[in-house]
């Protein structure tokens, strides 16, 4: 009964802000924004999506601010996609 | 002393154009009286939001861009509380961009 300790190995992870600088991180970008957040609304662990501390730290504020402008849901329950296709 | 900042405003999308312009105009005026300069505004239109905010579903977004004495900053997001049209804002400082020589 003894089971091999298998070796788990992820694909390299890197921080996408990092590798390309160009891309806009700034909450008025929500496509942008939205690879970093799960379909609920919420916001993906940085040893999930490979992103590096400083860039996750600036993800997590935009993305606050852009909840509070509306521009993205705070959970899937009260978005307005949602609500429309419950009222049909 | 002077510091870049952007507003972003979600107004109704009741609102017709003469009188977001008015709002807009409203809140220019008063940036330069504080006196600070307006550097840019752009009219994102009417979107939709992703949650409905006071029972609408699209809101009508104006970013302006904006020069603004630091202590006149309190001043000028006091008026935009007051003005009915805006339903919320966002007041942003933006880093300075390096001064032309």
């Amino acid at each position: 009964m003894s089971f091999t300790k298998r070796k788990f190995a992820p694909r390299r992870k890197y921080c996408r802000f990092c590798e390309n600088p160009e891309i806009p991180l700034n909450y008025k970008h929500p496509e942008v924004l939205n690879d970093f957040v799960t379909d609920r609304g919420k916001i993906i662990a940085s040893r999930i999506t490979g992103t590096c501390a400083k860039h996750q730290r600036a993800i997590t504020r935009e993305v606050k601010r852009a909840r509070q402008m509306a521009l993205m849901f705070y959970t899937a329950t009260h978005s307005t996609d949602v609500l429309k296709k419950s009222r049909i | 002393m002077m510091t870049r900042y952007e507003e972003l405003l979600l107004m109704s999308p009741e609102l017709g154009t003469d009188e977001c312009h008015e709002i807009v105009n409203n809140l220019s005026a008063i940036i330069e009286r504080e006196g600070g300069s307006i550097i840019k505004i752009d009219d994102w239109g009417v979107k939709d939001t992703a949650y409905p905010v006071r029972k609408f579903n699209r809101g009508h977004y104006v970013r302006m861009e904006m020069n603004l004495p630091t202590e006149a900053v309190a001043e000028f997001e006091r008026n935009v509380r007051i003005t009915d049209g805006i339903f919320k804002f966002i007041t942003v400082r933006l880093p300075k961009i390096a001064e032309e020589a």
